[in-house]
């Protein structure tokens, strides 16, 4: 190993959200956090390794058991050159001193130091003692003040116990970092100890270019998850002694209906679990008061995602209305001769999106049976709303800190998720870039590969990356 | 395998490492092929993303990097580069029985024997073509028009047609390429195609079923995929139809010398139209101009009279076939003008398309930007470095250390936490002691009477450690008296007071009433001045001077009780103590940092005790070991002080159980049957306001039924928890098994600390001491003591459970609210 690499010992005292700031800052949600204090038993490495070389080693470390202990037997050894190492050599082998020696071990060793405090709560005797005898061992040092609540009243004096004994001291909030802040927070480890400097900027970098690779796996799975929706088709032969009462046929028409809505679903579904593994996350979930957790094709969703009816008739027609809606419902019936076609009635079934069905149930005859086709999606509305829908996703799946698993989201103090607007991603595009949406979905529906699918990934990207780096309100309440 | 495979261009890239960055058609056909595999893979399991993330980041850092000769990432020739080894690596690591069936190997097969075939093809067509026209039966010369035509200006029009073609196509650089060459498109593409599968098959004859599967499966992808690099594809069909052409042309070129070495060939021409030999003899030298700088006239191309004699004449062949005899010269004058005709106009342009064609081809795989969606992905695959943080973290560790029971009568220096040290500890709290340490605590702890006290005290401070040190050294007695003095001049009113208080105090029940939750300091100062006084007493009485010495301290803690001074039964009126208080803090003030308990034990163990090391062993410096003492034994009356030096001595020596030494006390703490030692962690006690001690109190009350009969803090380093011990190990306590009252902050989980705090208080107590740990929430503006969360209630639980100490009771100390957070 080499021997150089920056070892930052996260410590504080237990609950302090030390492996919150570990998980948040490592993008690993499979630490184990819980509220109750003393989750993190043993000093636990966390490599950042690039390419296989160690770049960072982030060290969760158990909270402190006796810190005014540790303080008098510094403060009474203070000739002692390397405290820690001291500290660590004379009490070894007291269990007493366990979690002790186990979060001071990796200091004796060289790790910076990264305090974690609680800045929602007032200074307390123990946090003057952890500070003081963090100061004693003489590491580079840095602070970071986890207020995971909206208290903000003792922030000041934090800071300024905490300037006093530290290189740096930073704001986070493990429950609700983003990408950008966590690069921040990062970038803040350079000024601790500038020997570090070319090891975190590759950390950093690694981490920037990482987080463009998946946004860029998480457009390419939006893309090819749309192209796929509108042209996803449900057909069925059924022979003609099952459909010949009205009370059959019904059920046909039901059965597939359903079988071509489950079929969206589950395309979402599994596009949803890739933008997941694409953000790695392993636990998290969406709540299921968020629009997420409803239907796609409930009637909700419909209103609260994708365009206005107007915008959706600027984009509609800059697709042409080829892209299907008017003139296949205008010719429906007529054009397919033989076949009994159900376009305007099977609208009552289908799930209404935005006022419109969602698509056309054919019935073709055949000698002995009956065709029933359904799909592709026709109305134009459905794929902003699952446009939408998945951008909405992505940003949170891109938000969710991976340290928030513990987090009391019913605490009444919780740093409360931004007011929003209900509105869509799409809703707020410039009209052209809605018609080049709207070119795309259309092509797509046809099946055509075509320029406006790059153009459409770039839309999408430039959503997802205003999204991470907070430009574009990531509609968290939504 | 067969031999054909040695020189596909994969074997050659191998060879050829250096010229590895030049693609060939059949590279991008692999390329496209494995690109394809990667995105069906990653369509069909999408958690296959990580994997090939992983390979080819390892493949560009393993075998591609050191290849790039520092070319700077995105540029294109890096990507091309890049591409090229990564598709280099990716062909070494297929399977071997598979490599020769890769599409783009297959291609390249096909195309070097397609190329091959029609070579081989155009080489016959022209002999056939060039034999048959120079078939010579004795009679009628070979006609040259005709040879010419068609084995010259039909080619070379063709030649033509291509060039123009290519031109327009090179001025639209619109696609319909393929339209337009409609040879291509449906003769030479489609033989491909046959080539191409037949020899597949003929691979997959003897192929295992999977392989045959999956090679059919990559199939289709050749077709498909063929159209994406239109031009290139057209360029390279191109090339074999110039090939062809070329051996055409040799193939006629060879005939026709051939014939004409080894066969006497007659060539004529003729004509019905009335054509001037010298027409014929203007045309044969225009076409003859490239070469008649080399091969004149008569030599490169007949002469007009080699002209004039080659026509032939039908009528005359007819009627005299015997008497006309034609110069045999003139009629051999074409041979040389033929072949060079043939070498000029069909060899040369075919060459020269074949050329053109090669190195368009060259120019547009050089100009393949390699950008499309795919790729971009692929490229930012090699490039991004892979960022693993998955960390070590399953262990598990030792839960938290439940500390073990300390023995009571344990040699205990250290005292937060069984510190190994031989004395306690001096903990430097810049925080808190500003200028003394205690008394920062006290500040802290009684804002209100802090300052006023401090202020007068600090000047004493000063004197004081100086009287005591020098006292330690010396003897005692002097400094002893000295400080009496200044009490009593100064205190002298307020002793009165502090006796009076100390009556009350024995009850707890006086501080209670009054209001005064701060009280505890006030009475402190006059504690002292009392204590002043009775030391005065004492000092005559006692001849040890250590001891007086070490009263004043004692006094100081026993101030800091109000309470405690129960000694003196004479005025219960707490508000004389409050009085006193405020006046005491001058008497205070010559005991110096005594006067308030808890300062002067800080201060005497910080500063001297560091030298003397408290334990006093019966050392000269006794009186320092009488301070140390003194915290214990608060006593502050005559009596205590005897007994403080003996117990202290004992204590000091062995420790003795703190029950025993108190009792004999007359004036240690006293406390009453339903009095209990109430001690605060200095968390809470910095935020309590005055008007929140009475509650305190009351919400004790409630929980246990005891009052409060002397009150302090800990949590903040040896020095404090020493003090509270020995309030708790001196006091006197009228109904024995002793009452602790331990007042925490239970928004903090619990520690290790906390519980080797109850441990020791335990060890001092005796077993069957009843101790009541009663936790508060986390202080808020309008409410100090505030109820703790259920959920931070279960987590003491559960540690104080593990401590299985039967007299030790968890409680909160404010019943939680309705509206539960929890």
């Amino acid at each position: 190993m080499a021997a150089k690499i920056p070892r930052l010992a996260i410590m504080g005292h237990p609950n302090a959200g030390k492996s919150s700031v570990v998980a948040t800052l490592t993008e690993n949600d499979r630490i184990a956090i819980d509220k109750r204090a003393g989750t993190t038993t043993k000093s636990d490495f966390y490599p950042v390794v690039i390419d296989g070389r160690k770049i960072i080693e982030f060290i969760d470390t158990p909270g402190f058991q006796n810190p005014n202990a540790i303080l008098e037997w510094f403060q009474a050894n203070e000739d002692k050159p390397d405290l820690a190492r001291a500290f660590v050599n004379a009490h070894k082998s007291d269990p007493l001193y366990a979690h002790d020696i186990a979060l001071l071990e990796p200091v004796a060793e060289g790790a910076g130091i990264i305090l974690v405090v609680d800045g929602s709560k007032r200074i307390k005797e123990k946090d003057r003692v952890e500070i003081e005898l963090l100061r004693l061992t003489a590491r580079p040092r840095m602070a970071i003040l986890n207020n995971l609540t909206k208290q903000n009243r003792y922030m000041n004096q934090w800071q300024d116990a905490l300037s006093k004994a530290f290189n740096s001291v930073r704001e986070f909030n493990a429950h609700r970092a983003t990408y950008s802040e966590r690069i921040k927070l990062l970038s803040a480890l350079k000024s601790i100890d500038q020997r570090w400097e070319p090891q975190v900027e590759e950390a950093i970098d690694a981490f920037a270019r990482d987080w463009e690779r998946r946004t860029d796996q998480a457009v390419a799975t939006i893309v090819d998850l749309l192209r796929q929706v509108l042209t996803y088709k449900v057909s069925r032969t059924v022979k003609n002694n099952r459909i010949v009462f009205q009370s059959g046929r019904d059920r046909v028409k039901t059965e597939i209906i359903a079988e071509f809505e489950d079929g969206l679903r589950k395309m979402e579904v599994d596009a949803q679990e890739q933008i997941r593994s694409h953000f790695r996350h392993n636990v998290w979930n969406v709540p299921s008061d968020s629009v997420l957790g409803q239907d796609l094709l409930s009637e909700d969703v419909g209103q609260a995602l994708g365009l206005s009816r107007r915008q959706l008739a600027m984009a509609g027609m800059a697709a042409g209305a080829a892209s299907g809606v008017t003139i296949d419902l205008a010719t429906a019936g007529h054009s397919l001769g033989t076949g009994a076609l159900l376009g305007a009635a099977a609208g009552g079934f289908l799930g209404m999106v935005g006022g419109k069905a969602l698509a056309k149930l054919n019935i073709e005859r055949a000698p002995n049976t009956h065709v029933f086709t359904i799909g592709p999606v026709s109305n134009p509305r459905f794929p902003f709303v699952l446009l939408d829908r998945l951008v909405l996703y992505s940003a949170r799946a891109m938000n969710w800190a991976h340290g928030r698993q513990a987090a009391d989201e019913q605490d009444p103090d919780k740093v409360p998720d931004r007011e929003v607007r209900r509105q869509g991603f799409t809703e707020e595009l410039t009209a052209a870039r809605q018609r080049e949406l709207g070119r795309f979905f259309s092509a797509a529906r046809r099946g055509k590969e075509s320029d406006h699918e790059a153009e459409c990934r770039e839309i999408v990207k430039g959503i997802l990356r205003g999204v991470s780096l907070s430009e574009i309100d990531s509609r968290s309440d939504l | 395998m067969d031999p054909r495979h040695q020189a596909d261009d994969w074997s050659l890239a191998e060879g050829a490492p250096a010229k590895v960055a030049d693609w060939t058609a059949a590279d991008l056909i692999d390329f496209e092929y494995y690109l394809d595999a990667d995105e069906r893979e990653l369509r069909e399991k999408p958690s296959s993303r990580k994997a090939l993330a992983e390979r080819d980041r390892a493949l560009y850092l393993e075998r591609i990097e050191g290849e790039l000769g520092g070319e700077k990432p995105h540029t294109p020739t890096h990507r091309r580069v890049s591409l090229r080894h990564w598709l280099k690596a990716r062909r070494e690591a297929e399977d071997p029985s598979l490599r020769p069936l890769l599409p783009g190997i297959t291609f390249a097969h096909a195309h070097g024997l397609g190329t091959w075939l029609l070579a081989g093809l155009g080489f016959l067509l022209g002999i056939g073509a060039a034999s048959t026209l120079l078939n010579y039966d004795g009679h009628l010369p070979v006609s040259v028009p005709w040879f010419v035509f068609l084995l010259v200006v039909v080619q070379f029009l063709l030649v033509v047609g291509a060039l123009l073609t290519w031109a327009r196509r090179g001025a639209r650089r619109e696609r319909a390429a393929i339209e337009e060459s409609w040879l291509l498109s449906h003769v030479i593409q489609p033989l491909f195609a046959r080539a191409a599968h037949w020899l597949q098959e003929q691979h997959l004859a003897q192929a295992t079923a999977e392989v045959r599967e999956r090679a059919l499966a990559t199939q289709g992808l050749v077709r498909s995929q063929f159209a994406i690099y239109g031009p290139l594809s057209i360029l390279t069909l191109l090339i074999p139809a110039q090939v062809s052409g070329v051996a055409f042309n040799l193939g006629i070129i060879l005939t026709t010398i051939v014939l004409e070495w080894f066969t006497d060939i007659a060539f004529g021409w003729g004509t019905s139209l009335t054509a001037h030999p010298q027409t014929i003899h203007d045309l044969v030298r225009f076409i003859a101009a490239p070469w008649s700088w080399l091969f004149g006239e008569g030599v490169g191309y007949p002469t007009l009279e080699q002209v004039e004699g080659s026509r032939v004449y039908l009528e005359q062949w007819a009627s005299s076939a015997a008497g006309f005899k034609p110069d045999p010269e003139h009629l051999r004058s074409w041979r040389w003008f033929l072949v060079l005709a043939v070498v000029t106009y069909g060899l040369l342009p075919r060459l020269i398309l074949l050329g053109g064609s090669i190195l368009a081809q060259r120019l547009a795989l050089a100009r393949l930007p390699f950008t499309h969606g795919r790729i971009q992905a692929l490229y930012a695959r090699l490039l991004t470095p892979r960022l693993d943080t998955q960390g070590s973290g399953a262990g598990q560790g030792s839960e938290m250390h439940i500390p073990g029971e300390i023995r009571p009568k344990a040699p205990r220096s250290g005292l937060v936490g069984p510190l190994k040290a031989e004395h306690p500890i001096v903990g430097k709290r810049p925080w808190r002691d500003t200028p003394q340490v205690d008394r920062a605590d006290f500040q802290a702890e009684v804002p209100s009477v802090g300052p006023a006290t401090r202020e007068p005290e600090a000047p004493e401070a000063d004197r004081q450690p100086e009287p005591v040190t020098t006292p330690l050294a010396e003897p005692t007695a002097e400094p002893a008296p000295e400080p009496v003095e200044e009490n009593t001049q100064e205190s002298t009113p307020t002793d009165i007071p502090s006796a009076e208080i100390r009556l009350e105090d024995i009850a707890p029940i006086p501080t209670i009433p009054e209001p005064e939750p701060e009280p505890e300091p006030e009475p402190e100062p006059e504690v002292p001045a009392a204590i002043e006084t009775l030391v005065e007493a004492e000092e005559p009485t006692e001849a040890s001077s250590p001891e007086s010495l070490s009263e004043p301290v004692q006094m100081a803690e026993v101030s800091v009780e109000p309470v405690e001074p129960e000694p003196e039964p004479e005025q219960f009126q707490s508000e004389s103590a409050l009085g006193a208080e405020t006046d005491e803090p001058p008497a205070a003030i010559p005991e110096a940092a005594e006067p308030e308990w808890p300062e002067p034990i800080l201060e005497s163990r910080e500063t001297d005790r560091q030298e003397f090391e408290p334990e006093p062993e019966e050392e000269p410096p006794e009186a320092n070991t009488a301070r140390e003492l003194v915290p214990p034994g608060f006593a502050p009356t005559t009596a205590f002080e005897t007994e403080p030096t003996e117990s202290g001595g004992e204590r000091l020596a062995v420790e003795p159980a703190p029950q025993a030494p108190a009792e004999p006390r007359a004036g240690a703490p006293r406390y009453a049957p339903d009095a209990c030692l109430l001690l605060i962690h200095v968390d809470i006690d910095d935020v309590l306001e005055p008007e929140d001690r009475p509650r305190l109190e009351q919400l004790l009350r409630d929980l246990s039924g005891w009052q409060v009969g002397v009150q302090a803090t800990f949590g903040a380093g040896s020095s404090m928890t020493a003090r509270a011990l020995a309030l708790l190990e001196e006091g006197d306590w009228r109904a024995p098994p002793p009452r602790i009252a331990v007042i925490q902050d239970g928004s903090q989980p619990p520690i290790t600390e906390n519980l080797v705090f109850l441990r020791e208080l335990r060890a001092a107590a005796g077993t069957q001491a009843q101790m009541l740990l009663a936790l508060v929430g986390d202080p808020e503006d309008d409410d100090r003591l505030p109820p703790l969360r259920a959920f931070d209630h279960t987590d003491w639980q559960r540690k104080i459970d593990q401590m299985a100490d039967p007299y030790l009771r968890l409680d909160m100390l404010a019943p939680p609210t309705e509206d539960g957070e929890d």
